[in-house]
């Protein structure tokens, strides 16, 4: 038995993916994880709302700074409402890639797309250089990438502060910088690794690193309109700032 | 001075911003063109977001009473091209503000023109014609 | 001017584009497909607010539309169908679904200003949209539609190509969508079929024709041309709808009545 797992170790490691025919490492198709890293980073019990499953981080540790982590316990305290994921926000990076719904890679030579099928995320990640926008902050960051032998190296910048890393309220900051690796390391299998920056949060670099397996069942992904179903069952989710809510006005000048 | 240079480059980095606006809603909506409204007050916020981004300003009543506005502006996509960014509009930024009632009644309003007190025009994407803003089809 | 002069008026107008498209031998991708890579803003004008000719209103520039097919640039719907748009269009024009934050539909999603970037991997035509972040996966591999009852916001594209022109066929429509915020409404029982043709570096003519027999009497056309983005550095920026709008929490019960 220990002769077979170690067969297995010794193929895996030999593996090398398949170029696309333009000479690129090929990570297309259509991907999942089976972890439950959406739910918590870190080695955890099942709880309410919380499947059970064993961590992702190296070390197991989150070096938060300790003027963070009254934040983190916040935001678990306030999780059911206050996860973004809770109300059908965009997942952020690198959630997206460990969200409980399967995604596509496509490649040209020029780029690599990464389509969700929860609400419509679509990363588009240059691998030729393109200067940013300064300034400029979103939900998915702003990525360049490019390659290192057989794996896809993807630097991103310019988050804004909205996102979590799981649903038990692991967060970041808008100086959050990621680094992320995809190799393919079986034909059915990614593996994936993060590392994590970011001075405002964590004392220091943190990573992450776990397995992404193929579909081999689906032409395409789907559609989950989270919002618009909750919309559809009677729940919308509205946001806004809570001072524009229904304020009553003063009279004021009208021209 | 420092606040004074960062409000004038905006003014030149929009001041020949097209004119092709556009609201992913209908204005009608939301917005009620018998109700236009002039408002003058100070910024206690922006906020940069699609598919509208909100200027929020203070504004003070003919009671004293002090009332925040939200101010409805364009995408914020085409002035991030343009290098507009969170830091943009100090708080505290004296403002005035032309623009369309919110039809329900709040304290919102649809925001065609922003003026800087010396006259010069603030970035105002807005959903009502004529005013600069979102991002243009060329 | 007569009608003949008239005519050939419109044939000689219409020749350059004809011609071009046919002598322009656009760049082609490294699999021998003709390449519309790149990023393009729609030349549809007005269409947004409503794809039928209609005259200025408050906030909603005038325009012809878009429509070619029929003749008078009007949908031609079955009777109990254009009572049914009438009423959308007079009285709840807060049930468009794009002011939620829906994605658009086909072809909305085109004429929805923002732009958007053509990524051409093998087997496969992505679209993605800086409007709401949508995107489209048209399968060019030779699968077939998905089963008829998955029912998509953005239906289910697959696509061939006919000489320089990709041919993109568009099933498994939801039935929530609208085509503008005028009240034009679809069924899940909507086809559409797209024609993407390059006529020269900078210009591709997009044509979609509309097909639904719950609806419509007859097939209907409409087409636009799509520009070619040059700014120097552009590039599509996240466009997160749901998380920032704080509009509808304004809507109210007869905030949707026009205000003509």
């Amino acid at each position: 038995m220990i002769a077979i797992a170690l067969g297995i170790l010794l193929l895996a490691q030999n593996y090398t993916a398949p170029r696309t025919p333009d000479g690129q490492p090929d990570l297309q198709g259509i991907w999942q994880v089976r972890n439950t890293a959406s739910w918590d980073l870190q080695d955890h019990t099942g709880g309410y709302k919380i499947p059970a499953g064993l961590g992702v981080v190296e070390g197991g540790e989150i070096p938060y700074l300790p003027s963070a982590l009254a934040q983190k316990k916040k935001n678990f305290e306030n999780r059911l409402t206050e996860d973004p994921v809770e109300k059908c926000y965009i997942a952020g990076v690198p959630r997206t890639m460990y969200l409980p719904f399967p995604f596509q890679i496509l490649q040209t030579p020029d780029a690599v797309v990464i389509a969700s099928e929860y609400v419509h995320t679509w990363r588009w990640i240059p691998i030729t250089p393109l200067a940013r926008y300064e300034g400029y902050e979103s939900w998915l960051g702003d990525p360049r990438g490019h390659w290192e032998g057989n794996t896809l190296v993807v630097e991103s910048v310019g988050f804004n502060d909205q996102t979590w890393f799981d649903h038990v309220g692991n967060f970041h900051s808008d100086a959050l910088k990621l680094i992320e690796r995809f190799t393919r390391t079986a034909p059915d299998t990614l593996t994936y690794e993060v590392t994590v920056e970011d001075p405002k949060v964590f004392s220091r670099p943190w990573k992450m690193r776990m397995p992404i397996y193929q579909h081999k069942d689906m032409t395409r992904v789907l559609e989950d309109e989270c919002y618009l179903n909750a919309e559809d069952a009677g729940k919308p989710i509205r946001g806004g700032h809570p001072e524009d809510r229904g304020t009553p006005a003063a009279p004021q000048k009208e021209r | 001075m420092r606040i004074a240079l960062a409000l004038a480059a905006i003014v030149i980095a929009t001041s020949f911003y097209g004119v092709s606006v556009f609201a992913h809603h209908s204005f009608a909506a939301e917005f009620d063109v018998n109700k236009p409204i002039t408002l003058k007050g100070n910024v206690t916020k922006i906020d940069l977001v699609n598919p509208h981004s909100w200027l929020y300003i203070d504004v003070k009543d003919a009671d004293g009473k002090v009332v925040n506005w939200a101010i409805e502006m364009g995408s914020p996509n085409g002035l991030i091209r343009r290098g507009v960014s969170k830091t943009s509009v100090p708080v505290g930024t004296e403002v005035t503000v032309e623009g369309y009632r919110a039809k329900d009644g709040s304290a919102t309003a649809n925001g065609t023109t922003i003026k800087l007190p010396d006259g010069k025009q603030l970035f105002a994407g807005s959903s009502a014609p004529g005013a600069p803003g979102g991002e243009p089809n060329r | 001017m007569t009608a003949r002069v008239a005519c050939l008026t419109v044939l000689l107008l219409a020749l350059p584009t004809f011609l071009t498209s046919q002598s322009y031998s656009p760049k082609m991708t490294s699999d021998g497909k003709p390449s519309l890579e790149g990023f393009w803003n729609n030349q549809a004008g007005s269409a947004p607010w409503d794809i039928e000719p209609h005259p200025a209103a408050f906030t909603v520039p005038a325009g012809t539309g878009i429509i070619v097919e029929p003749s008078d640039k009007k949908i031609p719907y079955k009777p109990e169908a254009l009572a049914k748009r009438n009423d959308l269009r007079d009285n709840h024009i807060f049930d468009d679904p794009q002011g939620h934050c829906a994605p658009s539909g086909i072809p909305r999603q085109t004429y929805t200003p923002f732009g958007f970037q053509i990524v051409q991997p093998r087997g496969a035509v992505v679209i993605l949209y800086e409007a709401e972040h949508a995107y489209r996966v048209i399968r060019t591999d030779g699968s077939g539609h998905v089963p008829k009852n998955i029912k998509l916001w953005q239906g289910d594209s697959i696509g061939h190509w006919e000489g320089n022109t990709l041919v993109v066929d568009s099933t498994n429509f939801n039935g929530r969508t609208w085509l503008d915020m005028a009240g034009n409404f679809t069924t899940d029982s909507l086809h559409v079929v797209e024609r993407y043709t390059p006529v020269d570096q900078n210009t591709i003519q997009y044509e979609a024709t509309m097909e639904d027999p719950t609806i419509y009497t007859k097939p209907w056309k409409m087409t636009f041309a799509l520009r070619r983005n040059t700014q120097q550095g552009y590039y599509i920026l996240e466009f997160a709808c749901h998380e920032g709008e704080r509009d509808l929490q304004h809507y109210t019960e007869d905030t949707g009545k026009t205000g003509k």
